[in-house]
């Protein structure tokens, strides 16, 4: 969805970003700055690996690596000790994993899955447009270096986002958008939104949308010369930041299923002029003036006219972006032709 | 001496004669660049620096438009804008399904496309026609007695392998939909509106005919479908007007269809790139007005178009060739074509009548539909597969 391609930002993408190694690395390097692995403390790839249940390969490389920055150094006997101690402390199974897996569990399987699915989702949702693709789980899980476990639950919960499907032959399938699709999420939106809208509202002090306000106001003065990334930020933030605090989370996954009108306009923006979101940014600071006033169902309206006059435009946009070549595919996915493999 | 002004279009308006008569005419260069219709379209969106006017079909406007590829056009800066708001297309009852010219004519406030009269325009109407397909004496053989002329003919097993289709799926793909509602093998709502069940109904009909060897050959070119329909053994085609007088010019005897069914219609016109300004601008300005003052509209009523300005062809067209191109009348005399080569014998009539009879039996018009971007990644599996 438009939500998690828009979300997957600098910071995921960032080479090796996305690797296990890289995020035991992290994981190892932020406890020992934070003291938790005190100096002298012996890691090894055998218990940290038997800790955070993966295998021991990207605990090596993530050991390699901490040597290379100098936080580790090689230890007498096996592994590494925290810094350049010639006393090796011994760190008890428990210790080790209060250490390992204190606030958040970070680097289970899930924390895997977590790391990939925004690239995953905005590789595919970049090529939704373009045509039907079939995503294979070896291949997948080879590019990001993960388990074909992994990559499964990446599927599962792309497919639970609605941006990808199981076929009959129980094939992972990216569905092509249609104009029906634009029409239908955009439809679930106009029902959506403005409720989610109001409860956000009543969560926020009248004061808590002016930094967003200013922002958008900006834009609009510099309008175009603002460009198409400022418009991507915008959006992101008055449609998927706005939302992301939502507690009713049931809510929050149905908005996030049918914001792909979000991508079709950030898709669009990649390669054609932003003449005609200037109209929308304007309809976004009213939304947020509204709120900033406490009118509530003014801002709603604002919000459900929105919705209803940029259906049109999406579906104008779409036909557009058949014009365009499909992107580079990622060597996980394949295009489907009808009556082949799909 | 002024640079030329950069023409994009197809080989359907830019031909020899009118590129010979702008340079009789103008008073300064005019660069004509021939393009097929998909690639034309194509520039058009994406390279609107690299042309000052854009020459092609009305539903391809829509997309130039959203793209902020063109400019809106000045309605007071067009000398005969009147006479063209009055066209029998544009002024008559809104017809036909598809991408009718009036509803994506006028510049609204909020920049949108409409039927609202405005100052601004997306696009200045020029030609028309009412397009089918075109037959050979082989398939007329073959004809049941008085068996109607029906889209349904395109998917007919009695001349298997013998068909050809334009490669443009915005005019193929509402001729097919008519073909497979007369053939009995679907319903359509709106064949200028396809749901996506109803184009994978359709393609699942077709793929069937194209791997056992119906559909073996497509054109995307007036010229390129002359040379299919003179050498391949085809029998029926759907084919462009200028097309089916340059074969007939060739000595082929073909027929040209007036499905029961009804036309497809298209219209075809004129629009500023985004990137035009000053001299430059005032040049295709005037380039504009000079489509629309007669002499254009006569060479390309050699070819069978309709000018949106007829009224300006009374100077240029004699009467006998008013009377069969436009009136549907026999020719009092032997008509040449745009070259000068004799293209219609005295005697005959054009089928289907005269323009207002032709233009009243349009069923669908051209279009990018709504589910054009799915349709046209089923095309291309289509003409792959």
């Amino acid at each position: 969805m438009a939500s998690d391609g828009a979300g997957g930002t600098g910071r995921d993408r960032d080479a090796g970003g996305a690797f296990l190694y890289a995020s035991v690395r992290d994981l190892l390097a932020a406890r020992i700055r934070q003291d938790q692995l005190p100096p002298g403390a012996l890691l090894k790839e055998a218990p940290i690996s038997s800790q955070l249940g993966i295998s021991r390969a990207p605990v090596r490389r993530a050991l390699a690596l901490l040597a290379q920055d100098g936080l580790v150094t090689p230890a007498a006997g096996q592994g590494y000790v925290v810094g350049r101690s010639d006393l090796p402390l011994r760190l008890s199974p428990r210790r080790l994993h209060e250490i390992l897996t204190a606030d958040t569990g970070d680097l289970d399987r899930t924390a895997s899955w977590e790391r990939i699915f925004s690239q995953v989702a905005d590789a595919v949702t970049s090529c939704m447009p373009f045509g039907s693709f079939r995503i294979q789980e070896a291949e997948l899980g080879d590019h990001y270096n993960v388990s074909r476990t992994v990559a499964r639950e990446v599927l599962w919960r792309l497919m639970d986002r609605r941006l990808v499907e199981k076929n009959r032959k129980s094939h992972w399938i990216v569905g092509q958008l249609t104009a029906r699709d634009l029409r239908d999420t955009l439809q679930m939106r106009r029902l959506l939104e403005p409720e989610a809208l109001a409860m956000v509202a009543a969560d926020r002090s009248l004061g808590g949308f002016d930094g967003l306000l200013r922002d958008i106001e900006v834009a609009i003065d510099s309008f175009p010369a603002c460009g198409g990334a400022a418009v991507d930020r915008l959006e992101e933030a008055m449609f998927v930041d706005m939302f992301g605090g939502l507690r009713n989370s049931r809510l929050l996954g149905s908005i996030r299923r049918n914001q792909l009108s979000l991508l079709v306009a950030r898709l669009f923006r990649r390669r054609f002029p932003i003449i005609d979101d200037g109209a929308a940014l304007r309809e976004y600071a009213r939304i947020l003036r509204h709120l900033g006033q406490g009118q509530i169902r003014q801002a709603q309206a604002v919000l459900h006219d929105h919705l209803s006059r940029i259906e049109a435009l999406a579906l104008a946009r779409l036909r557009v972006l058949s014009l365009l070549e499909a992107p580079d595919m990622t060597p996980y996915m394949t295009p489907v032709y009808r009556g082949q493999d799909g | 001496m002024a640079e030329a002004l950069r023409v994009i279009g197809t080989s359907a308006t830019l031909t020899e004669a009118l590129r010979r008569q702008a340079h009789a005419d103008l008073d300064f260069p005019v660069a004509f660049e021939v393009l097929d219709g998909l690639s034309c379209q194509s520039r058009g969106v994406l390279s609107p620096e690299s042309y000052d006017v854009y020459d092609q079909w009305f539903h391809s406007v829509d997309l130039l438009w959203t793209a902020g590829s063109i400019q809106p056009i000045d309605t007071a800066r067009i000398a005969h804008w009147d006479a063209v708001r009055s066209s029998d297309v544009l002024a008559g009852p809104a017809r036909g399904f598809g991408t009718r010219p009036a509803d994506v004519l006028f510049v609204q406030p909020d920049r949108s496309l409409a039927a609202t009269p405005a100052p601004a325009i997306s696009m200045l109407p020029t030609s028309y026609n009412m397009d089918s397909f075109a037959y050979a004496p082989d398939l007329a053989l073959r004809r049941h007695p008085a068996e109607p002329e029906s889209w349904a003919w395109l998917l007919d097993g009695r001349w298997h392998g013998r068909c050809a289709l334009s490669l443009d799926p915005a005019a193929s793909a509402v001729e097919l939909a008519l073909a497979v509602q007369a053939a009995g093998l679907m319903t359509i709502g709106d064949p200028g509106d396809l749901t996506v069940e109803e184009i994978d109904e359709m393609f699942g009909h077709l793929m069937a005919r194209k791997r056992s060897g119906h559909f073996t050959r497509f054109w995307n070119s007036a010229e390129d479908s002359i040379r299919l329909l003179s050498t391949s053994g085809c029998v029926l085609s759907s084919l462009w007007s200028p097309a089916y007088y340059g074969l007939r010019s060739l000595g082929l005897e073909l027929t040209y269809a007036a499905p029961t069914e009804g036309y497809r219609g298209w219209h075809s016109g004129m629009c500023l790139s985004a990137a035009l300004h000053g001299d430059r601008l005032d040049r295709a300005y005037r380039y504009l007005n000079w489509w629309l003052d007669g002499v254009p509209g006569a060479i390309m009523a050699r070819q069978g178009y309709y000018i949106s300005v007829p009224s300006r062809l009374g100077g240029t067209l004699t009467d006998p060739e008013w009377d069969y191109w436009y009136g549907g009348l026999p020719a009092a005399a032997d008509l040449p074509g745009q070259s000068g080569a004799i293209i219609v014998q005295k005697g005959e009539r054009r089928a289907g009548g005269g323009y207002r009879q032709r233009l009243s039996k349009v069923t669908v018009w051209s279009t990018i539909m709504p589910e054009h971007n799915y349709l046209v990644r089923r095309w291309h599996e289509f003409l792959q597969g």
